[in-house]
């Protein structure tokens, strides 16, 4: 490592600091490194002598304080999120990929279909020339005209028959690959587009076991509230008919059923509250004993 | 010998020789290397770190070769400091030597 690269690399290590820090090291380590070389010591010596880039960057941080891993730690989250576009990204490329390879069977399906329908078509206005070589042409694409020829030439007797058979071969083979085509290209789209879905459903079915947790608690807490309220409300009458009791009143019944509703109002609240839960398990089920206060 | 040891006594030896007489970068790393032996960029962030806490404070001196120097010197609050360290430092191999010699008897 030569000068410049030890510097560029302390300078990318500590771009942290202020300017004026990070100034203060070049300076520092420049002419530390010139003066070696001043006498008589190599560039490559020089530098190895300052020792590794990044003991010192550590070195240098940490008497600022600065907490080293924290840099790491935000780069590894933002790798993971973009891990995570990466695969939908993925995914999508294979599904398009599947698309456009279905789309491109159909496609020859339907030129090998129309050539095999042209060829017929043609078939009574040229009977005796071009037959072979058009039939030819239809089943394996390439074939040089020669061949056709030649076989023309063979038999001249036979070749109307042959050529037709050959024609409806083309012909029906040409529907069957546009068929097998069509359905071999939506049966691909389909199960990459499942695989997909089981992928994303995997990811959602956590968000959504949380969401359900946040609900059920809200759920909880909310009747927790109410129970708390009619608990007080229940309270202040069980105070009052007993108040009353002593002035005379024949309130010992309203004091009693007071004093249970009271009772059931509180444990309708300890109930709610025991009933949150807090935590998801490994297994993605809910764990019960976490209790909130 | 020992990274840890090195570490913990560098930042006495540095304060200690700059006390006896202003140095530059270079040449404390000279005078620190003929005690120990450490990598000599990590001297600078011990230096940077001592300036910033008013130890030091610095002064440049142009040279006849090459661009100016800086100088460090020890400030009255750094000599403070130096003494109070040094004190520490012979209490502490003081009671680790007698330690050992309590060992091997």
């Amino acid at each position: 490592m030569n000068k410049e690269e030890f510097i560029t690399q302390l300078k990318r290590s500590i771009s942290i600091l202020d300017d004026q820090e990070q100034q203060y090291f070049v300076e520092e380590y420049t002419q530390h490194i010139d003066m070696k070389m001043s006498q008589g010591m190599s560039e490559e010596d020089a530098v190895k002598e300052m020792g590794p880039v990044e003991e010192l960057s550590k070195e240098i941080l940490e008497s600022y304080h600065v907490k080293i891993n924290a840099l790491e730690d935000q780069k590894a989250k933002s790798v993971d999120y973009k891990k995570f576009f990466g695969k939908i990204k993925g995914q999508a490329d294979k599904i398009y990929g599947k698309m456009a390879a279905g789309c491109k069977k159909i496609a020859s399906g339907i030129k090998k279909f129309l050539t095999a329908l042209v060829n017929l078509c043609q078939k009574p206005f040229k009977r005796d020339q071009n037959e072979n070589a058009a039939g030819e042409a239809s089943e394996s694409a390439g074939s040089p005209d020669s061949t056709g020829a030649l076989t023309g030439a063979g038999n001249p007797a036979g070749s109307g028959t042959v050529s037709t058979e050959r024609k409806q071969k083309g012909f029906f083979g040409g529907i069957g690959r546009l068929i097998r085509g069509f359905f071999s290209g939506i049966k691909e789209f389909v199960k990459e587009c499942f695989k997909g879905m089981i992928w994303l459903a995997g990811k959602c079915f956590y968000i959504a076991l949380w969401c359900m947790l946040i609900m059920w608690n809200a759920f909880c807490i909310g009747a927790g509230i109410i129970g708390i309220f009619f608990t007080a409300v229940f309270v202040f009458f069980v105070g009052l008919f007993l108040v009353m009791l002593t002035q005379g009143y024949p309130t010992a019944g309203f004091t009693l059923c007071a004093l249970g509703a009271s009772v059931s109002a509180g444990s309708l609240v300890a109930g709610c509250f025991i009933l949150t839960r807090w935590k998801i398990t490994k297994d993605e089920k809910p764990e019960g004993g976490e209790v909130n206060v | 010998m020992n990274a840890q040891f090195k570490k913990g006594v560098l930042e006495l030896i540095v304060l200690e020789s700059v006390k006896n007489k202003d140095m530059y970068g270079y040449e404390l790393v000279e005078e620190v290397s003929k005690v120990i032996d450490v990598n000599e960029g990590t001297i600078y962030p011990l230096l940077r770190r001592l300036t910033n806490e008013q130890y030091f404070e610095t002064y440049l001196v142009e040279s006849s070769e090459g661009p100016p120097r800086k100088y460090y010197h020890l400030t009255a609050k750094g000599v403070l400091y130096s003494n109070a360290l040094y004190k520490d430092w012979d209490a502490f191999q003081a009671k680790v030597n007698e330690f050992f010699r309590g060992v091997e008897v």
